[in-house]
């Protein structure tokens, strides 16, 4: 068959899911680029709000069987977490507002969009909020969700609409967008240096997480750290858990034709009420334990005509092989390989200490702080230059010159 | 107006259903169109000839959801097009590069027999497309039915381009396995 065939035959595809297409995620380009600064630095305020800026943990919210959320008794005395509505950061409409003020599982799984759309299943699972975990959605009535609650941001993509579950405050459930409530009923546990992380939620952990390092194997389980596309590792703190083995020996039949399973890959986070900061010294890239891939991976990106480009610091034909092995569908003809300085990882680690001191109010006058997969570096953009403030940044940089610095007042306070 | 009503004026042979058309379904077919052709005007006279043959259909042809029945009609006169101005060597847009992404899927070579099972394997791509999680199904099908600019779909889903065609890459690849598995070697 030729390509052309195919785009052909593609074009008869079911019609739902083309309308589906166009219908999901339309955003207002204007919209968006006016809220974009704002997200972006409500995402990074976000990924501060977890932590104090001693570094000590602040305890995370319960929610109870009224829907409201309360904080966890700790023996310190800490702020409470702010929740951050969605809406504050984008007022993309919402595809769906549910009208009851309690309903099951059941239920929920049946909700049909105005277009008639079906939404997703929702069925029981473990969640994780704001650091805490939260297993089980079962009462006696069945599983049954509170009123709608607040809206979290987790990073720029998802949205997720918290709910108390009905006669069990140590339960949470989440609906995603609008759209989903994941299922994540695969119990999987594992400690490292004494914290215990447990499988959560991961929504389309293609798009928005890549794999980091090697941190430990299990029965049926790998461990990776997870290295956040969007925004930054310092958003969640979170491991990357493959679990494909564990599905297989457990649960063959959701491998079956029509039930191919896709996410193996799921995000874990710390298990407990408390969000619990890694030390520096659990990070397998400073401990020099690194997985071969994650060592020279600089990231990639494409150009217009579809070429991929793939940094490596060490551009060996191992190396290469390496990549193509971890990327099916990349290939010597439609992969470049280009020189890197620092990898991926390295950045994302940079992006991630900027992020807590942008939360923290050490760095006054940057406005946004990304990653620039096509030069290689963290891009900072402030308001004015300030040379305290860029020594301060450069510092955390200790190979060096990973930082560019924008300086553009006028232009962030009119996107602002 | 309601998609009904716009139906019934082609069906009533009433001539407002072509500004009604173009009010709705204007913009939409018009991106389709551009998208594959990557030129305004051969794009216009693409989506004026999807209303002609939206009049030509309606009726008999009674479309179950109009936007993309009217997509679906310029995407196939866009192709058409396309195909004659590669001919002239001219067009630009995306269904090069697009195309060229698909290829990965495909031998290559024009087969006649296995047009025979075109059916069979329209079905296992839609189980394909069944089996994905919404959003990785919409990336697809933006890619691959309306033929987005991987940058417009990153934007889109709050993305880098880079994380779009790492999805698409390993998309490519699925649907290829899946394919193979159920014995379609395209």
């Amino acid at each position: 068959m030729k390509s052309e065939q195919l785009f052909e035959l593609l074009g008869e595809m079911d019609e739902k899911y083309v309308e589906a297409a166009w219908k999901g995620k339309q955003r207002n380009p204007t919209h968006w680029i006016r809220w974009g600064a704002v997200a972006a630095c409500l995402c990074l305020v976000c990924a501060g709000v977890f932590y104090r800026p001693d570094g000590e943990t602040i305890g995370a919210p319960v929610p109870n069987p009224d829907g409201n959320v309360v904080r966890e008794e700790s023996p310190e005395t800490v702020p409470p977490v702010h929740i951050v509505p969605y809406k504050e950061a984008l007022t993309e409409p919402e595809e769906y507002t549910a009208e009851k003020g309690w309903m099951s599982a059941e239920e929920i799984g049946k909700l049909e969009r105005d277009d008639g759309v079906q939404m997703g299943l929702c069925v029981p699972g473990f969640v994780t909020y704001a650091g805490g975990f939260y297993a089980g959605v079962e009462a006696e009535e069945g599983t049954l969700f509170a009123p709608a609650g607040d809206e979290v941001v987790f990073n720029s993509e998802y949205h997720r609409r918290v709910y108390s579950v009905m006669d069990r405050p140590d339960c949470i459930a989440l609906y995603i967008n609008g759209m989903e409530v994941y299922e994540k009923a695969f119990e999987v546990k594992f400690e490292i240096d004494g914290v215990i992380y447990a499988i959560a939620c991961s929504p389309d952990m293609d798009a928005d997480y890549s794999r980091g390092a090697l941190v430990k194997t299990g029965d049926g389980f790998t461990v990776y750290t997870a290295v956040n596309r969007q925004d930054g590792a310092g958003e969640e703190r979170a491991y990357l858990v493959n679990i494909q083995p564990l599905l297989g020996e457990h649960w063959p039949e959701l491998f079956g034709d029509d039930q191919n399973y896709k996410e193996a890959w799921q995000i874990a986070l710390p298990l407990g009420g408390n969000a619990v900061e890694l030390p520096a010294q659990e990070n397998p890239i400073a401990a020099g334990t690194v997985d071969p891939y994650e060592a020279v991976w600089g990231g990639c990106y494409t150009d217009s005509t579809g070429m991929m480009y793939v940094l490596l610091t060490q551009d060996t034909g191992e190396n290469r092989e390496l990549v193509f092995a971890r990327n099916p569908g990349l290939n010597d003809e439609n992969t470049v390989f280009l020189p890197a300085d620092y990898t991926q990882a390295y950045l994302d680690q940079l992006l991630a200490e900027l992020s807590q001191a942008m939360a923290a109010g050490e760095v006054p006058y940057v406005t946004t702080a990304a990653r620039m997969d096509d030069r290689n570096c963290i891009e900072v953009t402030m308001t004015r230059e300030d040379k305290t403030c860029v020594e301060k940044i450069r510092a955390m940089d200790p190979t060096g010159g990973a930082f560019r610095f924008v300086f553009s007042g006028e232009y962030a306070t009119h996107e602002m | 107006m309601e998609d009904e009503q716009i139906v019934r004026l082609y069906w009533n042979r009433d001539e407002a259903a072509i500004p009604a058309t173009a009010e709705k379904y204007g913009a939409y077919c018009t991106t389709v169109a551009r998208n594959i052709l990557g030129n305004s005007q051969d794009a216009e006279e693409c989506v004026n000839d999807a209303y002609l043959q939206a009049w030509n259909a309606m009726p008999p042809h009674r479309p179950r959801m109009l936007s993309t029945f009217l997509g679906k009609l310029t995407r196939n006169l866009a192709l058409n097009r396309y195909k004659h101005l590669t001919a002239e060597k001219r067009g630009g847009g995306e269904a090069a590069v697009v195309l060229e992404e698909l290829a990965e899927c495909v031998s290559g070579v024009d087969d006649i027999e296995r047009e025979l099972n075109r059916r069979e394997l329209l079905g296992a791509i839609n189980g394909f497309l069944r089996t994905l999680p919404d959003r990785k199904r919409n990336i697809f099908v933006l890619r691959y039915w309306y033929a987005h600019p991987v940058g417009d779909i990153a934007s889109r889903y709050g993305m880098t381009p880079g994380a779009v065609s790492m999805t698409l890459n390993r998309l490519r690849s699925q649907l290829h396995g899946y394919l193979l598995e159920r014995g379609f070697d395209l």
